[in-house]
């Protein structure tokens, strides 16, 4: 096949290109709704539309459950306070008009898995990590019961410091476990569990934390992660690299991926226990 | 002419650095001769050779700066003692490119941390560059035709051995975990893997099966000679393979011309070994729609077949005669071929005469010249010579958007479309889009209609609406 | 099954894509917020598309390379000593001369070779001057024999005869031995074709003082491990071609206290060796073209390898020489250097390049180390973010990076070494090498020095040859 030596850009130069998560495809793909850009960062800025908030960065960034990546430089993003007009695939900030022409999947498929591998997998994976035991967190999912589960995990809502406090970072990963390796562990009680604490917490997310985090916890709820995480996940039940896995985890933010990855773990092995007994 | 020597006990200057201070300050106009060096031994002794007073040499030592100048007068000596200072102060600054990688020109030297090569070199270098990717650890996608066939029976020999994958070579089309390689079309990842030998059949399959609300999420090409008895479905077996075993895939299509009968018996036993149901396409075969194969998936996976949306043109009369079909996708041309074989005989190339159905993609056509989804030129010059052409009762075309095409076919295309319907033949397009295309979709589809054309999301409606106008003409 | 984990690498992470070819494709990837690494793609030289298919297929070749290169890197030289020659170098006999690069005679040769040939007659007194020395030679009373015929390198016009001192360079498993003659300092000297009677009484002290005060001081201190000294040399600003102060000074000091303490010679002569060497900053030069030498040898012969043992230029020709062709050479005209000159000198008085001092580059020093040496770019009026650039620019076309010898600047990564002749012709990216440059007119000595680089046409002839031996 050949094709010309150049490409002509079919949009006019204030449009950019953008990938998305099918996260917050319902969102984009709907009808046109005005939002507005809550904060920014240095690498990416977040806007508030309707009950959701889109995380917008440029190319090179960690593949968020609520993120879309801009095909060019972080310059363009919008800045705190700016209306956003989302809908029908794009995102008008009214400096750059953004369409998203490429959707990730942040919910990955697992492989059915086995206690006993799972329970080895995340026992290698908590000691290259050095995850601490995050209070009464580990013997509450221990228990199965929902509202110890929940009294544990409450205290850690907003705890610790930056847009995504490192209490709510292992949160998302004990949410997106428990609803991910569940059913690869066939232990149907996962998903009743999760049922009954996720709802609590998050009706307090809220209140307790900034919106970034509390939207991250929403999506970890339907099993939707950072990619990062998502290739943990998958590692754990013995598709890639356990290894490589951990390391580039360790590596998303500053304590994000280390503490996300963290609740993974404190998850998988509550799950792996249970189905073992 | 007068000569100035110095002597700087104790300036250390490295022996490079003072090379350059000679080489500088000879470039000093009306400087005749010039030395700058440490005083060595050797270095007094050149510049004795060079004419200099020995008396005035003599007691620098080898830790002593020596400047030795030969000028026209003492203004050429002080402008070049002035460049002397400023070529012995001179410092680079560590700018930021310090440490910036000069560009790579092979594979290998980017390739740790990636996991996909995408070749496009002209087809004579193209085995070369895919091997090192092999080497290197990526699965290749081949977009460049003309490699001779043992060397693909190589390539994908060395893949299997390694364990990686091998699309193509001349594989147009591809989705890898959503992202589109080449020619595709923007689908959301979902539970349909493709594995096909056919680019614009990949196409049609991802535009039907987004209208459906289906999602692809790998499509592997696999090169057009995959499935012959040379390379015996190599990529094709190793792509149902890694599929059938990726958990987020819930049903498979493998979609192609038809196969040699061994390989056929090959890929039809691995699909009945797949845990994961799996659609045989073989297009070409009688009966046989890449329509039909997006129903039977669609049945697969528990979804109703939706109606594909079409932009049905202003009822107007056409003239009676034949059916052109002028084409830039092989598979979609096979696929109306199929559907017009009730036309009886169908032509191949634009002199045929009679029914004719043209792929303007195949490789006659593209010697020398970039691909029609591409660069539409050689289309629209036949569009306009089949609308003066008094045998031609219906035209067919058919229109792909995606990754890269072009960025907006339908502009070219509709004035051309508009002088067709003044001069008496139907126009019928087939529009193999997505809604998230870049070219946007439903501008294409408005500008082609508002031309004159009808337009048809499924490239088999396209063709029997073609067929039907051109059985009335007929009939009339 | 290694095979499923590959290609599930493939299907469970976003696609990170290496592009060679058609920009627009980079482009469409580039607008979906793809991870993509470029490579600026072209064309190798016409004609040479089936010899390069021939070698990527044959699965031989990668074998071969990889044996090759591990024998390369695993070499352990260490100076064991100083030896007369003709007693040493093997097949050098009292009617044979060996000179640096691939093949010449007489009449091809050109002016330092010539000069420097001469001036070996009148050193060992084969000829009373240099008219009658020139006679001789022209016809043919002496053999000429390229030193790498005869493990052994010399720098410049590197003419090796029989009486003439050699440091003999040994790695002691697989047990193999290489030669270099002693450096004689800068300035006018045999190995810039000089012959002046100063060169010829330079040559005889070193024959008779020079090498036995070395040889009985490195008996004292046993092999010297030069993997090592090199090693450090680098880490202290040296490229091990053009800047060898660093290494001079460690072997200065290694030897240092055998040198002192001593019976062997008087001290008016130890004291004479010390200083010899302590004004020659590259000394050092000659010993790591032993290294050279042993090492690529350690390389050679293993057939299919694809990897490079030999550059050499004998003022006329560059030649090189692949592990996997053996002894063939391929050969085109020696280019002129690009560099800065002595004194008056200019370009017009260069001779084209010559020396198997390219040695350093093919053993991933020299040119190919350059960011450890920052100052010799200046040679070319280039920048330190150049002498990275172009040690950066290396890696494109060696197999690997030495264990030992390491780069600070690029956080101690190993040298680019052990050049594939393949990928030379694929990328079109040349060895450079860092060197010298003489003087065309017999007698003149060194006028410049700079960077030169490898002709691309041996490398396309190389590629062509082992293509046309290798087993599929």
């Amino acid at each position: 096949m050949r094709l010309r030596p150049k490409s002509t850009n079919g949009f006019m130069t204030r449009n950019v290109t953008a990938a998305a998560s099918l996260g917050i495809s319902t969102r984009l793909e709907g009808p046109p709704e005005t939002g507005v850009c809550l904060g920014e960062s240095s690498e990416l800025s977040w806007v508030q539309v309707g009950g959701h908030i889109l995380v917008l960065s440029g190319p090179s960034s960690t593949r968020l459950p609520n993120g879309v990546t801009l095909s060019r430089p972080s310059r363009r993003l919008p800045h705190e306070g700016d209306r956003c007009v989302v809908g029908e695939g794009q995102i008008d900030t009214g400096a750059v008009r953004i369409k998203v022409i490429r959707w990730w999947d942040s919910r990955p498929s697992l492989s059915p898995v086995t206690p006993h591998v799972l329970e080895a997998t995340a026992e290698t994976a908590h000691t290259l990590l050095g995850c601490e035991s995050y209070d009464a967190l580990a013997p509450a999912l221990g228990s199965s019961d929902p509202v110890t589960i929940q009294r544990a995990m409450r205290p850690l809502l907003g705890r610790g410091e930056g847009l995504t406090p490192e209490g709510d970072d292992v949160l998302v990963g004990v949410l997106a476990g428990l609803r991910l390796l569940g059913p690869a562990l066939g232990a149907s009680s996962a998903k009743a569990l999760l049922d009954s604490i996720a709802p609590i917490i998050l009706l307090d997310a809220p209140l307790h934390t900034t919106s970034l985090s509390a939207s991250l916890l929403r999506h970890a709820t339907a099993g939707e992660v950072a990619g990062p995480v998502a290739s943990l996940l998958r590692a754990l039940t013995g598709r890639g690299d356990l290894e490589t896995a951990v390391t580039e985890v360790a590596a998303m933010g500053a304590t994000s991926g280390t503490a996300t990855a963290c609740g993974v773990l404190l998850a998988a092995q509550s799950l792996a226990k249970g189905v073992n007994v | 002419m007068i000569d100035s020597v110095e002597i700087r006990p104790g300036a250390y200057y490295d022996s490079v650095r003072l090379m350059q201070a000679s080489q500088a300050l000879q470039l000093v106009p009306d400087v005749e001769d010039a030395l700058v060096a440490m005083g060595t031994d050797l270095n007094r002794e050149l510049a004795m050779d060079m004419g200099f007073d020995p008396g005035s040499i003599g007691h620098a030592g080898p830790n002593d700066l020596l400047v030795a100048i030969r000028a026209v007068d003492e203004k050429a000596a002080a402008a070049a003692i002035q460049v002397l200072e400023s070529t012995l102060a001179a410092r680079t600054e560590p700018g930021a490119g310090v440490f910036a990688a000069p560009p790579a020109h092979v594979i290998g030297s980017v390739a740790a941390g990636a996991n996909l090569a995408l070749i496009s070199v002209p087809g004579e270098h193209a085995f070369v560059e895919a091997m090192d990717a092999l080497r290197h650890d990526l699965s290749v996608m081949v977009f460049s035709d003309n490699m001779p066939v043992e060397q693909e029976v190589v390539l994908k020999k060395e893949a299997e051995r390694l364990g990686l994958l091998v699309m193509g070579p001349d594989c147009g089309t591809a989705i890898v975990n959503g992202v589109g390689l080449g020619f595709a079309n923007v689908t959301q990842p979902g539970p349909v893997g493709i594995v096909g030998a056919a680019g614009t059949g990949i196409q049609q399959l991802c535009c039907l099966l987004d209208a459906a609300g289906v999602g692809v999420r790998n499509a592997l090409g696999t090169g057009s000679r995959d499935l012959s008895v040379e390379v015996g479905g190599s990529s094709t077996l190793r792509g149902l393979e890694a599929l059938d075993a990726d958990p987020s895939t819930e049903v498979l299509i493998v979609v192609s011309k038809p196969p040699s009968p061994e390989v056929a018996a090959k890929v039809e036993a691995a699909a009945a070994d797949c845990s994961t149901p799996t659609v045989l396409a073989f297009l070409g075969e009688e009966g046989v729609t890449l329509e039909g194969a997006v129903g039977q998936t669609l049945d697969l996976a528990g979804k109703p077949p939706p109606v594909y949306a079409s932009w049905p043109a202003v009822a107007g009369d056409h003239r009676p005669g034949y059916l052109r079909g002028l084409f830039s996708g092989g598979s979609l041309r096979s696929e109306a071929a199929v559907i017009a074989s009730g036309l009886g005989m169908i032509g191949h190339d634009e002199h045929a005469g009679g029914h004719t159905l043209v792929d303007f993609g195949s490789d006659r056509y593209t010697l020398g010249r970039a691909h029609p989804m591409i660069d539409q030129r050689l289309r629209l010059q036949h569009l306009e010579e089949a609308a003066f052409d008094p045998a031609a009762g219906v035209i067919l075309l058919d229109v792909v958007l995606g990754h890269g095409a072009h960025p907006d076919p339908a502009s070219e295309l509709a004035p051309v479309i508009d002088i067709a319907r003044a001069e008496g033949p139907a126009v019928v397009v087939s529009l193999c889009g997505t809604t998230d295309d870049p070219q946007d979709r439903e501008r294409q589809a408005r500008l082609l209609n508002e031309a004159g054309a009808s337009v048809w999301l499924s490239n088999a409606a396209a063709a029997r609406h073609a067929v039907s106008l051109t059985e009335d003409g007929r009939h009339e | 099954m290694a095979a499923m984990s590959e290609m599930r690498h493939l299907l469970d992470n976003e696609p990170v894509v290496v592009t060679a070819g058609v920009e627009v494709l980079t482009e469409a990837l580039e607008a979906q917020s793809v991870q993509v690494r470029r490579t600026d793609w072209k064309p190798p030289p016409p004609g040479t598309e089936t010899a390069l298919a021939t070698l990527a297929a044959a699965p031989a070749v990668a074998e071969a390379n990889e044996i090759a290169i591990s024998r390369m890197l695993e070499c352990r030289p260490h100076l064991v000593g100083v030896a007369r020659a003709g007693e040493v170098v093997p097949g050098l006999d009292d009617a044979t001369f060996l000179h640096a690069g691939p093949p010449l005679d007489w009449e091809s040769a050109s002016g330092p070779m010539r000069g420097a040939l001469i001036g070996a007659m009148v050193y060992e007194a084969l000829a009373g001057t240099p008219e009658e020395a020139a006679a001789r030679l022209a016809a043919g009373e002496i053999q000429l024999s390229p030193c790498h015929h005869h493990q052994a390198a010399g720098p410049m016009a590197g003419v090796i005869s029989p009486s003439m001192p050699v440091l003999v360079v040994e790695d002691p498993e697989p047990h193999r031995t290489a030669y270099s003659t002693l450096n004689e300092g800068l300035g006018k000297v045999l190995r810039y074709g000089a012959y002046a009677p100063e060169v010829i009484e330079r040559l005889r002290w070193m024959e008779r003082v020079l090498g036995p005060v070395l040889d009985d001081a490195l008996q004292r201190t046993g092999p010297v491990d030069l993997r090592s000294l090199i090693a450090q040399a680098l880490q202290m600003g040296d490229d091990g071609h053009n800047r060898n102060r660093a290494g001079t000074s460690l072997l200065l000091r290694a030897l240092g206290a055998a040198l002192v303490d001593s019976d062997a010679a008087p001290a008016t002569d130890r004291s004479a060796v010390y200083g010899f060497i302590d004004s020659n900053d590259h000394f050092m030069l000659n010993v790591v073209m032993a290294v050279g030498k042993l090492t690529t040898d350690a390389a050679s012969g293993v057939p299919n390898s694809s990897l490079v043992t030999a550059m050499a230029r004998n003022g006329t020709e560059f030649g090189i020489r692949l592990s996997g062709t053996g002894d063939e050479w391929f050969t085109a005209p020696a280019p002129i250097v690009d560099g800065l000159f002595l004194g008056s000198f200019t370009a017009a008085d260069a001779n084209p390049d010559i020396g198997d001092s390219a040695i350093t580059e093919t053993i991933g020093l020299g040119g190919f180390a350059m960011a450890a040496a920052p100052a010799i770019v200046g040679f070319v009026g280039g920048s330190a973010a150049g002498a990275v650039q172009r040690t950066l620019a290396m890696y494109e076309i060696t197999m690997a990076e030495h264990p030992a010898f390491q780069i600070p600047i690029l956080e101690s990564r190993g040298t680019p070494t052990g050049i594939d002749a393949m990928l030379v012709v694929r990328t079109g990216v040349k060895p450079q090498i860092n060197t010298g440059v003489a003087g065309k007119e017999p007698g003149v000595g060194m006028v410049g020095a700079g960077l030169v680089e490898a002709p691309i046409e041996c490398f396309v002839d190389a590629v062509k040859a082992l293509a046309g031996r290798t087993i599929r």
